[in-house]
């Protein structure tokens, strides 16, 4: 019993440690949350549907994100980014042409529950792309002060669509210059002068 | 259509009463005044800068009289349009478009003058024919020789059956057949057609083959006008004299005119066959050209010396001598 | 030699023409720029330039880079440029070009007013404008489907592009008439264009701010793209961007108001005045 009593002291230094310095500890949850409540990234986990993805240019794909509060409060607003990095250095990516919306707002999540997003995404060049969803509290202060929380990536593997007749267009774009040289001929030929 | 014409009796078809027209401080034609009668060949002569040009453009109402006035056919100048359906104009830089044929160009200029389509058609096949460029008719001008754009400028220039052509320098670029079937193309117009042709040229022997009156122009001034044989007495009795005499009788004649009044120079031409050329002195040419004196005293000289003379011929002034005459610089 | 003519013809042309002067002139230029001269050319070139960009629109919209009434909008548009910059540059040609070519002289000698010649030549530049809307109905065609705005795009373009090309066609020969040269001509024709042009060409941020709002209003060209974009694109109603048409319109009748009084003073020589 006597052995225990120096053990209380040591407990008590530990825990007060623990709550003046907050985030030392992952899975220590955030202090007192500005302009929020609930837990930011503790318990927050993003899972995806897809892990690879074969695509041609222009063929959009859709994958959904589900946002799990695996903590005991709720979440504040949370704010969802789709995200795009290049795994080949010879393909440029720019977000606006793979999806039409990359960032939406998501309700604060319940404990145990989860929200579910659906991604659109349309592969505009050939390449290899890395395709993730990160999650952060839609407040400036937490925003800044939790860790992100990111979805494993999706491998999208594009290759080029190859279309000799983009949109039907091809009868038209070649009919009419060649109707046109055709007039052009046959109105030298019946002046008859060249 | 010919149009039987009596030119002492006409009335002027166009009539130019002290024309002036300038380009700022620059006169380019002063005090122009002259009168046509139907179906007179005029001839506009003058050196390059000389106003012909310019008195064809403001004569054609392309460019408005400064002063003055003139009419044609009655109309004032101050109706311009009315004087445009009269005339036909040859102007001297005439560019023609390439890209249509000779029929095609004229029949376009026909019924801007008012032919209805089939009409203009018509008329200018039957200009080509007279142009003489019938079998050129669907040929794209940009086949056609100089004569032939000349030739058919003048047929645009008879595509309203014009009162009076101005033809502006119609023989510059031709050849010596070109030129003279353009000259006798001038004279067939007068003549058939009984038009008033005023010719602008600088060419001095188409003015004396063509033109029975002429006009010399000289720093946009009238310096001259009247019948190519007034100009020619105006300016110059005959100067040089050359005469044949037996040939035995060359040196017995050389010594009478060596000694002869009123001779500047005599000189053997050819002493076997006695030809010989004398050039009066000043006074003798001033008298020549009041009519006196001239050659008679060489000719007594002879005469007096026993020589007879086989042949006597003078060398008569020129158009040119009355041309550089007038229009040398002071 | 018969004359080819009598007196009956002479007095019937003493009186005023059949046909119209200017109409025998514009009937006569309009057959010596499509049967004879570059008009087919241009038409052709134009073609293939709407051929390439279609093909390339269509690309885009496959790549879901362009959405489908961006594509039509676009072969409105070019066509506008192309097709006003044509008129345009095809009006400044006329009298300055005539000028320099020695054929000017010859047109002045007939009955025809001035101002009879130039409506003519101005009428004749200005059938490049529904030349070049006519070929671009097809592409808009072809890039069409399940955008259900091909009659309202095209009708947009011929109103807007008619009003444009009357107001930079009558231009292009206020300027040839003046012109001392057809360089000149051609040259400050071109110029004005491109300085018109130019602010279709900027970031849609760069033209905000009242004094930017103000010259795109102003400028016809700038005006009229505008309006059919909002009509293609937006799907705005035609009442709805109405105000937009204002500037086409004005710059239509100012400039063949001041091309009719202008022409009046053509003279053989180009230069102001006498």
């Amino acid at each position: 019993m006597r052995r225990l009593l120096w053990l209380g002291p040591v407990v008590g230094v530990a825990v007060l440690g623990l709550l003046l310095v907050p985030g030392l500890v992952s899975e220590t949850p955030a202090s007192a949350q500005e302009g929020g409540r609930g837990t930011t990234s503790d318990g927050i986990t993003v899972s995806v549907d897809v892990s690879d993805v074969s695509a041609l240019t222009g063929d959009k794909f859709r994958f959904t994100s589900e946002i799990t509060n695996d903590g005991s409060d709720a979440t504040p607003p949370l704010i969802a980014n789709l995200n795009f990095v290049s795994l080949d250095e010879s393909t440029y990516i720019d977000p606006e042409d793979w999806s039409p919306q990359r960032t939406v707002s998501i309700p604060p999540i319940e404990p145990g529950s989860s929200a579910t997003r659906t991604w659109t995404v349309n592969p505009a060049l050939k390449g290899d792309v890395a395709v993730y969803v990160v999650v952060l509290p839609d407040s400036p202060g937490l925003a800044t002060a939790s860790p992100l929380v990111a979805s494993p990536a999706i491998h999208v593997r594009v290759d080029q669509k190859r279309s000799l007749n983009p949109g039907g267009v091809l009868p038209v774009v070649l009919a009419v210059p060649a109707f046109l040289a055709v007039a052009m001929a046959g109105l030298r030929v019946a002046r008859g002068r060249r | 259509m010919v149009r039987p014409i009596d030119e002492k009796t006409a009335v002027p078809i166009l009539s130019a009463d002290a024309m002036w027209r300038s380009f700022g401080s620059v006169m380019a034609v002063r005090d122009l005044s002259f009168e046509a009668r139907p179906g007179e060949i005029i001839g506009l002569l003058g050196p390059n800068g000389a106003g012909k040009t310019t008195a064809i453009r403001v004569l054609s109402t392309i460019l408005p009289p400064t002063r003055g006035k003139f009419t044609l056919d009655g109309i004032p100048h101050t109706r311009p349009a009315e004087i445009r359906r009269r005339i036909g104009v040859l102007p001297e830089s005439s560019g023609y478009p390439l890209n249509q044929t000779g029929g095609e160009f004229l029949s376009y200029h026909a019924r801007l003058f008012g032919h209805p389509a089939h009409r203009a058609r018509e008329v200018a096949a039957a200009l080509l024919t007279e142009v003489g460029l019938a079998e050129r008719a669907s040929s794209l001008i940009a086949s056609y020789s100089r004569g032939m754009r000349q030739r058919l400028g003048v047929a645009r220039a008879l595509v309203n059956d014009p009162k009076v052509i101005f033809l502006d320098e119609p023989t510059l670029g031709l050849d010596p057949a070109g030129q003279r079937q353009m000259l006798q193309l001038i004279r067939d117009l007068a003549r058939q057609r009984g038009t008033t042709v005023i010719l602008s040229t600088h060419f001095l022997d188409e003015v004396e083959e063509a033109c029975p009156r002429v006009i010399i122009l000289n720093r946009g001034q009238v310096v001259a006008q009247g019948t190519v044989a007034e100009m020619r007495r105006r300016v110059a009795a005959p100067r040089t004299g050359r005469l044949r005499v037996p040939p035995e009788m060359h040196g017995r004649a050389l010594t009478a005119l060596q000694g002869a009044r009123g001779l500047a120079s005599v000189q053997s031409a050819d002493d076997h066959a006695g030809s010989l050329t004398i050039t009066l002195d000043e006074a003798s040419l001033a008298e020549a050209q009041n009519g006196r004196g001239g050659m008679n005293g060489a000719i007594a000289a002879l005469v007096d010396a026993g020589v007879p003379i086989l042949s006597f011929e003078l060398e008569g002034s020129r158009l040119s001598d009355a041309f550089f005459s007038m229009t040398k610089e002071d | 030699m018969a004359a080819a003519n009598d007196e009956v013809t002479r007095s019937q042309m003493a009186s005023a023409p059949s046909t119209p002067g200017w109409l025998v002139v514009a009937g006569q230029e309009v057959r010596d720029l499509w049967l004879a001269g570059r008009g087919p050319v241009l038409v052709l070139a134009f073609s293939l330039l709407l051929s390439a960009l279609t093909y390339l629109a269509a690309t885009n919209k496959e790549l879901n880079l362009l959405d489908q009434k961006d594509t039509v909008n676009l072969v409105m548009q070019v066509t506008l440029a192309v097709g006003v910059a044509l008129a345009l540059l095809l009006s400044a040609d006329t009298v300055s070009g005539e000028r320099e070519r020695g054929t000017l002289e010859a047109l002045l000698l007939t009955p025809l007013s001035p101002r009879e010649i130039a409506l003519g030549k101005l009428l004749a530049a200005l059938t490049v404008w529904p030349v070049a809307a006519a070929v671009s109905v097809p592409y808009a065609w072809a890039l069409r489907p399940g955008t259900g705005l091909f009659t309202d795009a095209v009708v947009a373009e011929i109103v807007v592009g008619t009003l444009v090309a009357i107001a930079f066609a009558s231009f292009g020969i206020i300027v040839s008439t003046f012109a001392s040269t057809n360089r000149v001509s051609l040259a400050v024709g071109f110029f004005v264009f491109v300085a018109l042009m130019v602010p279709t060409q900027l970031p849609g941020g760069a033209a905000k701010g009242w004094l930017g709002d103000i010259f795109l209003r102003v400028n016809p060209l700038t005006a009229g793209a505008h309006f059919m974009d909002k009509v293609i694109v937006n799907n705005h109603t035609w009442s709805q961007e109405a105000g937009w048409l204002v500037a086409p319109i004005l710059a239509a009748l100012v400039a063949a108001t001041a091309a009719v009084v202008v022409t009046g003073r053509l003279r053989l020589q180009g230069g102001i005045g006498r």
